[in-house]
């Protein structure tokens, strides 16, 4: 981009790009425009527009040095957006290539990066003050990460704790993601937050990771998860056999009508659904249950069938090495018998997830959000808060539930 | 964070003395003072560096600058001119009106900036620079006036827009009235020291003698912008 710039001759800036990286133009803007157009082909830097701040002009030095093809093609690799890469690659190159070691970043540069964090921070807070549900989505998180890694790359002692994430989750995830930026493992970091905060959402039939097929084994693409091997997910549609009785008959019970649900009148004590309505066969949607060791209880997944007759409900568990999905009930049927998963661990949190996004809404997941047993457990967290944010799935904490869901 | 710019001759006077440049032992050696007339250049230079000077003009001679072979006692022998005497015996060569370098010397004039200079008189005998040779050249327009392999030879560029200490004594209660009329009716002097080889080549020179890259910011005369460039570009990582 050549618009509203000049061209610096002889520039100074310019001449501390390696030649290898090419002989770029660099433009000087009077404006707050800055950016390093770099030739996706070659990798070679052929612009270099910068404003007049100093802070600015060491960012795309940094991006003219270190954003070289290979970079990009991990990037490219991980399949994240471009919303992602631009920060990731920020996050990368202040924490592992600030132009200078720590103790010698020289006043100038660090008064002008401080200037530039602060003004981030309130940047931020005026944001916040006017959108205040925009806490913790994208915009909130990126920004606290950005202000993370420009901290650490001038020495600073700053814990992801202080910049104040939305959430302990979302600060621990965004410390997991730079720990990797700074091992060099780009395309997984970059994964890890496409996969948090840009989930898929509507995932066609067959994706890797949806369980209809062999593939949720193999390593996941981004729109999936983490560049890591996934633990395969079998997902095991019981024989639905039993009719759901509220499906067939029609009715509900309900805490107003007209009709009374005269069984219930025989209860010592009377429930709060004392009466019965006529229900409308339409969709209800999916329930999905973490039926792992830390959930406890099986009595409920029958539980959730009677209140949603006509929903999918479905539970998962896993061994460590492998999961299973069960289709318990679907379309006012169920299985005879609930059967139990040959594991009580977690393991298949991120296909089961999956599993869920591909199912009709509304979506109630029950779990205690207690993820673990494999590599990507934290960003499958990440990844249920950001898609609960997003009104995707809703989430009910298996240890708060109450009767009056779904 | 901006430095504030030092006047042209505290510079000149601190280089010296600092040994960043001129003498046996100093680290660089070719310097250009462009900038108004009457502000004290040639004054200074000669009293701190002792210089042998020389003007240029279009229709200048060889033997003006290296000298010839003259007639004595009957005999033709070779006289050394100004710039051989300052290469033999590690002088500083000062050279007025540098910007009308004349056709006959010009290549000569690259010889005499290069590093380590040295030339090949017309007797064939090889005069190569003693320690403490150093060139210094004053002119009035911008170094730009200077073809490229000149304009790319000097490690310092100074310039002269302001009168010099030396000359506000010299002028007494008068300095004010003078100050006020610097550059009168001259071109401005709007020039800025682009990145080129020999400006590297010469911070290098001073890296290794460990001068930080703040002051060879300094030296190589990059201020504001330019400075806080440099220092990036200089960077290690």
């Amino acid at each position: 981009m050549m618009t509203g710039g000049k061209v610096n001759r002889g520039s100074i800036l310019a001449s501390g790009v390696p030649v290898e990286r090419g002989r770029p133009v660099h433009i000087e803007r009077e404006d707050d425009w800055s950016c390093t157009n770099i030739n996706n082909r070659t990798g070679e830097v052929v612009t270099i527009e910068t404003p007049q701040d100093l802070f600015r002009r060491a960012h795309e030095m940094m991006h003219a040095r270190h954003t070289d093809k290979t970079v990009l093609r991990q990037y490219e690799r991980s399949g994240c957006n471009d919303f992602v890469y631009q920060i990731a690659e920020d996050c990368r190159l202040h924490m592992a290539h600030w132009p200078w070691h720590p103790s010698e970043t020289p006043p100038e540069y660090r008064a002008a990066a401080f200037e530039e964090i602060a003004q981030q921070e309130k940047q931020v807070a005026e944001h916040l003050a006017e959108h205040p549900e925009d806490r913790g989505t994208w915009g909130d998180f990126a920004s606290r990460m950005r202000i993370c890694a420009v901290q650490h790359g001038l020495g600073e002692e700053y814990s992801v704790y202080e910049a104040n994430f939305a959430t302990r989750k979302q600060a621990e995830f965004a410390a997991s993601v730079m720990a990797k930026l700074r091992r060099g493992k780009i395309a997984q970091a970059a994964c890890d937050i496409q996969v948090a905060f840009f989930p898929p959402l509507d995932l066609p039939p067959g994706s890797p990771g949806t369980g209809s097929g062999p593939r949720s084994g193999l390593k996941r693409p981004a729109q999936n998860g983490a560049l890591l091997k996934q633990p395969n997910m079998d997902v095991i549609e019981l024989p639905h056999t039993v009719t759901i009785q509220d499906a067939v008959v029609g009715y509900r019970k309900a805490t107003s009508g007209a009709r009374l649900h005269r069984p219930s009148l025989r209860k010592p004590v009377l429930p709060q659904r004392l009466f019965i309505r006529r229900s409308r066969q339409e969709p209800q949607g999916t329930i999905l249950v973490d039926a792992s060791g830390s959930m406890g209880d099986w009595s409920q997944v029958k539980r959730w069938c009677e209140k949603a007759p006509f929903g999918t409900i479905a539970y998962y568990a896993g061994n460590g090495r492998k999961g299973w999905l069960y289709v318990y009930a679907r379309n006012g049927k169920r299985a005879a018998k609930i059967v139990k998963p040959g594991g009580g661990g977690n393991t298949v949190d991120g296909p089961a997830i999956t599993w869920l996004m591909s199912q009709a809404k509304p979506r109630l997941m029950i779990t205690d959000r207690g993820f673990c047993d494999v590599a990507d457990s934290q960003l499958q967290v990440m990844r249920l808060e950001n898609l609960e944010r997003m009104g995707e799935i809703k989430v009910l904490d298996y240890a708060h539930d109450d009767d009056d869901k779904e | 964070m901006t430095a504030i710019s030092k006047p042209w001759d505290h510079k000149l006077t601190e280089f010296v003395e600092s040994g960043i440049f001129g003498g046996p032992t100093g680290i660089l050696n070719r310097m250009n003072i462009s900038g108004y007339s009457r502000t004290g250049k040639t004054t200074l230079l000669n009293r701190l560096l002792k210089t042998e000077r020389v003007t240029f003009h279009r229709a200048m001679p060889l033997d003006d600058l290296i000298g010839g072979l003259q007639l004595v006692d009957g005999r033709t022998v070779w006289v050394d001119g100004p710039a051989v005497r300052c290469l033999r015996d590690g002088k500083c060569l000062q050279i007025d009106e540098a910007n009308e370098i004349p056709a006959e010397c010009q290549t000569m004039f690259y010889a005499l900036l290069d590093d380590p200079a040295g030339i090949t008189l017309p007797t064939g005998e090889r005069v190569e620079a003693s320690p403490g040779y150093s060139v210094v050249t004053t002119m009035n327009p911008t170094p730009d006036c200077f073809p490229h392999p000149i304009y790319d030879r000097f490690d310092i560029y100074l310039t002269a827009d302001r009168l010099s200490e030396g000359t506000r004594k010299a002028l007494g209660r008068f300095a004010n009235n003078a100050d006020a009329v610097v550059g009168y009716n001259q071109p401005k002097l709007d020039w800025k020291r682009p990145a080129s080889v020999n400006a590297f080549l010469a911070a290098a020179k001073m890296q290794q003698r460990g001068i930080s890259n703040e002051k060879i910011a300094e030296v190589l005369g990059w201020e504001g912008k330019d400075r806080t460039d440099f220092l990036l570009a200089a960077s290690a990582r």
